[in-house]
């Protein structure tokens, strides 16, 4: 083993992860989440008991998320495609995990930084949301995950609290944009 | 000391308690909280409010809605000022300022206004008939000439210091406009549950309700209405938007609305909001605009419309003036007469071109079958000329006349869709067509209902029919409120015949019967050409108060009927957007988002000048003090990268997880070269084609697993690729088994290039992997762990000709390893290179890039032509070969200038010594040019016929564009190590 090791940086651009309070909107960066890629390999049938065996649920269908919020949860992106998420104490490596308990029936790809992730909470989430993307928040449910554009930048976007909670999630290096829209339009609301 | 308000009544819905002091043309008034800046000006007896757009005639206000043609001001807000801003939009706000326009030196003394006496010459058609010579005047004389003197407000070309933002809603039912028929059929839907989108232009919902004296259940009608706001604002599917005007109709039931802040919003929040609404189905609601009659000298300021002189006494308390008149067409004109009388404003009379006119007991005296035939004062009206039944003359003193020609439904949204109303004789006016919009129902007014009783019942019907349509219950009909029920009584009536002098048909653009009448004898029938060549119409109210008496004028005229006449076609935006509110953030640094790299913070630390790839912001290059040119900082990076080793983020490259059983096949059919072949932990340069043959784009494909390859393309083309084999395996190959996935972000990767790369890596990859050259030779790839651990992947590919690696880590890793190469590298000569020297490397090596592979050129023409394989196919195979294509002989080479010295302009066209410099002599171009700082030489690579051009030829560079002419030898495009032996060493 060499001498050191390499100090993370964070998607956001800052020393910390990205926290910011605007109104009834909080912000928070998520750099601890596992992420991987995860599709079907042709016609394996065997991939819906072996993800139930991990997730506790069948892959989900078209946007949906399923699996636990603390364990290993699955978000469709496309056809027999899917983002798996976790948290990354708790899975340091979701990627070889999953390839080793999906076997042949999945091709896994390491998506650890490929993702900037952040949090919103707050009863504003709904109101920002709408000045950001053509989704229809307000029919969100629990679980739903949608792929949607954001100011020109492929985001998944998924609910956890109907109202409350959402997740929004974009390609690594978009992160400091995402950011800055996000809180534009929050500071626009306070 | 401010001036009283003189005009003010006592009543209307105006807060008394407080009072609000503004500007306008420079003197202080005073208003209250509630009042329009138009309602405030009429409380304050200001008429004159600007100047008409082509001959600068004094103009005083017409409406009290969005419809206002005349009371177009300049609001100063925040430094900047906002032109053509309607008076009766804005709201008043304490130390509001106000300027009027079109106007030199003053409001009260216009110069231009010479232009009316210039009348008989500036009809319609005048600019075109007058302005056509000589020619080349147009431009340079004329329309600089004629701007000057016409248009409207002037454009501020500061930056506008205001934020606007944009959004998207969704909703069961978009109810537009919250009249009675609109709350009606907002309270029906979401009583029921439905999702409800309540928008009205207004500040307060309630619509007519606000301005009208009708009762509902005993009650005034805006108290029914502020019930009603009340009761919507506690239903939760329901979203009450006022100052919000639906503006267009789109396709698939998707509404454009601008938004507009309160006045007492924030300053920092968006002043305006364009929302796009996504409704499953719309009622239409937006009610009626009244329409003047034309008469001769009808655009006096004191002439108003009579359901405006009406609004401005009932809602506002603020009287036009002390003594009026009505001249109208129809019933509702006398409701005007009681409603003024009722407020105490002397009604003189009223004039009703009905000889059959009920009495009005409201005015001095009813005068039936008679006209307004003329009108006086200088800047506001003080007489009236009226022609009795019999043809006598009178003249009637008052300051302010009521003008009712009748109602138009505002029907807009009805006809956006290439749709066209329908003319109904009963309430002389166009209605919208059912079905004509799809999801779209029209109620109350703009169906052409008008009175309270019918919009309330239409309002509700409309609700209740479009969440059938919509699957949704809508429960028990609940009884509809009591209230008025009066039929509609008029007699259409256009304009004024028989009189002398002008009369106005479209007041914004100063367009007149006369006009109208001209344009049809010049043979202009249809009336979208007579809108085009009068202007009618054209202005920014588009003709909202004018068009229906234009039709009504033509059909008059040619003696067609108004339905033969038609309409002309109606476009979206309903009332003016502004452009900012279109843009919405995305202005200045927020125009489009930023891609950084994971070396972003690094390059900054660093001193990086940047450049956008794309939406990629990269490090150019990074001058060190004392460097004062870029070129300086340039070579002095290349001279690192071959004397000793640069380091250079390479991230923006694209990535492409491919695997699945049949993924080398798929390989093999989207590259026109062998992919299947390659071996595991090996790298191979790869070249796509697009369908016709021409190369898409060039890459490595690296080879993880019997099933796993990392595909990379160039920066630019990162989405088109991945689009492209997307369609590949979706479309055109589903039975391949292959999954694809981006992993552009997810991984950092930095080129570690020149002789010392090896012994650099050798202090950053951990030590159990061997990087010499047996063990990892050039084209080499495989797993690492870095830095005591890190899992990463080396590959060993060259794009600068030198010994050189490109080590990717998980992006997080990627600015900390860019820290760690240059700190373990000090010693050994370790710089950061950015993008301008990578190229200067690249073509030094004569590597093909974006500007070789420009959507033109063929393998062949790369020098790759070998590359296309035979023995399999491939995508753009094929077609490579056809005749023509193939046939092409233009070839990639370098060149040098002859004097060494003369920099070769890029893009250039090459051509023989002698030739003339035309397209036939054209031999081929310059694609990429640098300063070689290896050769101590510009160089150039290009493409250039080999017919015309063996190696060593002599030919001239010409670039039309800055007139250089530079002679040049044709050489071989790699000018540095052209047999590989520093790559390979």
């Amino acid at each position: 083993m060499a001498e050191y090791r390499l100090a993370p940086t964070f998607a956001c651009g800052g020393a910390a992860p990205l926290l910011a309070r605007h109104g009834a909107v909080t912000i928070t960066e998520r750099p601890d989440l596992a992420l991987a890629a995860l599709a079907q390999r042709a016609g394996d049938a065997a991939l819906e008991a072996l993800v139930r065996d991990v997730t506790g649920a069948p892959p989900p269908g078209p946007g949906r998320i399923s699996g636990q919020a603390g364990g290993v949860q699955l978000a469709w992106t496309g056809p027999g495609q899917w983002l798996a998420l976790a948290p990354a104490d708790r899975h340091p490596d979701l990627a070889g995990m999953l390839v080793a308990r999906l076997g042949a029936a999945a091709s896994v790809t390491d998506q650890a930084g490929g993702w900037v992730c952040l949090d919103l909470d707050g009863v504003g989430c709904r109101a920002l949301l709408e000045r950001l993307c053509p989704l229809d928040t307000g029919a969100m449910d629990a679980g739903r995950a949608e792929r949607t554009g954001i100011e020109h930048m492929g985001c998944l976007v998924i609910c956890e609290v109907p109202g409350q909670r959402y997740r929004v999630m974009a390609a690594r290096s978009f992160a400091v944009s995402l950011a800055d829209m996000l809180e534009t339009v929050a500071r626009g609301l306070v | 000391m401010t001036v009283a308000q003189p005009n003010r009544l006592a009543g209307g819905r105006i807060d008394r308690a407080r009072t609000l002091s503004f500007r306008f043309d420079g003197r202080r008034y005073t208003g209250h909280p509630g009042d329009t800046l138009a309602s405030a000006l009429v409380a304050n007896d200001v008429a004159l409010l600007g100047r008409s757009f082509k001959y600068h005639r004094p103009r005083g206000l017409i409406s009290a809605g969005s419809e206002e043609p005349n009371a177009l001001v300049t609001l100063a807000h925040g430094g900047a000022h906002t032109p053509n801003t309607r008076a009766t939009m804005v709201e008043l706000v304490d130390g509001l300022v106000a300027a009027p326009q079109n106007a030199w030196p003053s409001l009260r003394f216009d110069t231009l206004a010479v232009n009316d006496l210039a009348a008989p010459l500036l009809t319609a058609g005048f600019y075109y008939k007058t302005f056509m010579w000589p020619r080349g005047f147009w431009e340079r004389v004329y329309e600089p000439a004629i701007r000057r003197a016409a248009g409207l407000g002037r454009l501020d070309t500061a930056p506008d210091p205001d934020s606007y933002d944009r959004g998207f809603l969704h909703c069961d039912l978009l109810v537009v406009g919250a009249g009675p028929a609109g709350l009606m059929a907002a309270l029906t839907a979401g009583r029921a549950g439905a999702r409800v989108i309540l928008a009205d232009e207004d500040t307060v919902a309630g619509g007519r309700l606000n301005a009208e004296t009708h009762a509902i259940d005993d009650a005034p009608g805006a108290d029914w209405a502020a019930a009603a706001r009340a009761e919507l604002a506690a239903l939760p599917s329901v979203r009450v938007m006022p100052r919000t005007t639906v503006f267009g109709v789109f396709d698939h039931g998707t509404y454009g609305a601008l938004e507009r802040a309160a006045p007492d919003a924030p300053s920092h929040a968006p002043r305006e909001t364009f929302w796009r609404i996504f409704a499953r189905a719309c009622t239409l609601c937006a009610g009626a605009t009244e329409r003047p009659i034309a008469f001769p000298g009808n655009d006096r300021p004191g002439i108003l419309l009579a359901g405006a002189a009406r609004a401005f006494v009932n809602r506002w308390a603020a009287a036009p003036a002390r003594r009026a008149a009505v001249f109208t067409n129809n019933d509702d004109g006398h409701r005007s007469a009681a409603d003024l009388a009722a407020a105490g404003i002397e009604v003189v009379a009223l004039i009703d071109t009905r000889a059959d006119a009920p009495d009005c007991p409201f005015a001095a005296e009813t005068l039936r079958g008679a006209q307004v035939i003329g009108t006086s004062g200088r800047r506001r009206l003080t007489a009236i000329t009226v022609r009795a039944a019999g043809g006598a003359l009178r003249r009637i003193a008052c300051g302010a006349l009521a003008v009712s020609g009748g109602w138009n439904p505002n029907l807009h949204l009805a006809a956006q869709h290439r749709a066209r109303p329908a003319w109904d004789d009963a309430i002389a006016a166009f209605v919208p067509v059912p079905g004509a919009v799809p999801g779209q129902r029209a109620a109350g007014a703009a169906a052409g209902v008008f009175s309270t009783a019918g919009a309330l019942a239409g309002g509700a019907a409309a609700a209740r029919a479009a969440l059938e349509d919509l699957g949704l219950s809508a429960g028990a009909p609940a009884p509809l409120p009591r209230t008025e029920d009066a039929p509609v009584r008029v007699t259409a009536f256009w304009h004024v015949t028989g009189a002398p002098g002008r009369a106005w048909l479209d007041f914004q653009n100063d367009v007149t019967v006369k006009d109208v009448a001209l344009a049809q004898a010049e043979g202009f029938r249809s009336v979208e050409h007579v809108k085009r060549y009068t202007t009618l119409g054209m202005a920014t109210d588009q003709g909202r108060t004018a068009s229906t008496a234009a039709i009504g004028v033509m059909a008059a005229l040619s003696g067609q009927g108004i339905a033969e006449t038609g309409t002309t076609m109606v476009r979206p935006p309903y009332t003016p957007v502004s452009l900012g509110a279109l843009a919405g953030r995305a202005r200045g640094p927020r125009f489009r988002p930023v891609r950084r790299t994971p070396t972003h913070v690094f390059a900054e630390a660093r001193g990086a000048v940047f450049t956008e790839a794309g939406q990629w912001l990269r490090a150019q290059y990074y001058p060190r003090p004392g460097e004062t040119h870029w070129r300086e900082s340039v070579d002095r990076e290349v001279r690192a990268v071959r004397g000793a080793v640069g380091v250079c983020d390479v991230t923006t490259l694209g990535k492409i997880d491919v695997q699945g059983a049949d993924a080398a096949a798929f390989l093999d059919r989207i590259y026109c070269n062998r992919m299947a072949t390659l071996p595991i932990g090996r790298v191979r340069y790869g070249l796509m084609l697009r369908e016709d043959g021409i190369v898409m784009d060039d890459g490595t494909a690296a080879r993880l697993g019997p099933d796993h390859f990392i595909v990379t393309t160039t920066t630019a083309n990162a989405g088109a690729v991945t689009r492209h084999m997307e369609f590949a395996r979706q479309c055109l190959w589903p039975g391949m088994d292959v999954q694809l996935v981006s992993v552009t972000d997810a991984w950092a990767q930095i080129a570690v290039a020149g002789p010392n790369a090896r012994r650099l890596l050798r202090r950053i990859v951990d030590p159990p992997h061997d990087l010499s050259n047996q063990t990892f030779p050039f084209m080499a790839c495989g797993a690492v762990t870095v830095c005591g651990g890190l899992g990463g992947r080396l590959f060993r590919i060259s794009f600068s000709g030198e010994l050189a690696y490109e080590l990717a880590v998980p992006a997080r890793y990627g600015n900390a390893l860019m820290d760690e190469l240059l700190d373990r590298g000090a010693d050994l000569g370790a710089t950061p290179y950015g993008t301008e020297a990578l190229g200067v490397l690249r073509i030094e090596k004569g590597h093909a890039a974006g500007n070789e592979l420009n959507g033109r050129t063929t393998a062949a023409m790369l020098g790759l032509g070998r590359m296309v394989s035979g023995e399999k196919d491939s995508i753009g195979a094929v077609l490579s070969r056809r005749e023509g294509l193939a046939g092409d002989d233009r070839r990639l080479a370098g060149f040098v200038p002859l004097d060494g010295t003369s920099a070769i302009p890029g893009g250039a066209h090459l051509l023989r010594p002698g030739a003339r410099a035309e397209a036939a002599n054209v031999l081929g171009w310059i694609s990429s040019a640098a300063f070689s700082p290896t050769l101590e030489s510009p160089i150039a690579l290009g493409f250039v016929a080999l017919a015309g051009a063996r190696m060593g030829a002599t030919l001239r560079a010409v670039s039309p564009v800055d007139g250089r002419d530079i002679p040049v030898r044709a050489v071989s495009p790699h000018f540095v190590d052209p047999d590989g032996g520093r790559l390979r060493g």
